[in-house]
């Protein structure tokens, strides 16, 4: 599902101004720090400042 | 960040089927008090995010109060599992569906990368006689869309987002309802459109 979105998602948009991830986790085994390095990581690829400030 | 949200982190780090905190180690994790409805009203403490927001921190995290003893101020959380509710469940119960567990968790994950900077508040916008609406934004730039059904919902949420006039988006899967195969001719039916 994550090949077709981008195939979907690059028909209308430039492939630097979206992202498609998989986390590793869900609500009923969750991952916490390993996706949110999964998300830090597609952030940085937006150009998006991965820091977190919170 | 909300005040509640460093008990849903908390608690999404348990592995115990149940967690018992006293309510001033509560306030250690929160980092503030209680208020006093808390301690005071056992209603306060129920399993239902209508009216009582502050109950998203532990079902988000998969959790549910279980029992709360006022007198001695210790609350008994139990987690989500076998016992979840089916889905999908009538919004009217308050209680999460599945797919609101899993869409809690994927905000969570993303307020743990970002903190503040992501806001949960998504907007909606009207096109002819349709409405996209998406799940938040980072850095009120980035459009976040967070999808854990089955692949045509997630092409749903891909027109959502591409709906919105952000300059970027995130599109957040979560492999609980997911195919994981792309059938060949869903492949070419795309690569020729």
């Amino acid at each position: 599902m994550v090949n077709e979105s981008k195939h979907i998602l690059s028909r209308s948009l430039s492939p630097q101004d979206f992202q498609v991830i998989l986390l590793a986790g869900t609500g009923d085994a969750p991952r916490l720090e390993v996706d949110a390095q999964i998300i830090r990581s597609a952030l940085l690829k937006l150009n998006a400042d991965p820091r977190a400030t919170g | 960040m909300g005040k509640y949200y460093p008990l849903e982190r908390y608690l999404f780090l348990q592995q115990t089927g149940t967690v018992a905190l006293t309510f001033s180690r509560i306030g250690e994790i929160i980092h503030d008090s209680l208020r006093p409805a808390a301690h005071a009203y056992r209603a306060w403490w129920a399993n239902n995010i209508k009216g009582h927001v502050h109950a998203a921190a532990w079902l988000n995290a998969g959790y549910k109060v279980e029992t709360v003893d006022l007198e001695r101020g210790v609350v008994t959380f139990a987690k989500l599992g076998g016992g979840a509710p089916p889905f999908p469940v009538s919004e009217a119960s308050g209680t999460p569906s599945r797919q609101q567990k899993h869409d809690g968790y994927g905000k969570s994950v993303l307020r743990a990368a970002v903190g503040p900077r992501f806001s949960a508040y998504g907007t909606t916008i009207t096109y002819d006689t349709s409405q996209a609406r998406i799940d938040g934004t980072v850095d009120a730039m980035i459009a976040v869309e967070i999808e854990s059904r089955a692949n045509k919902q997630v092409r749903g949420a891909i027109l959502d987002l591409l709906m919105h006039p952000y300059s970027k988006r995130l599109l957040v899967l979560i492999p609980s309802g997911l195919v994981s195969t792309w059938s060949t001719r869903a492949s070419t039916f795309y690569r020729d459109l």
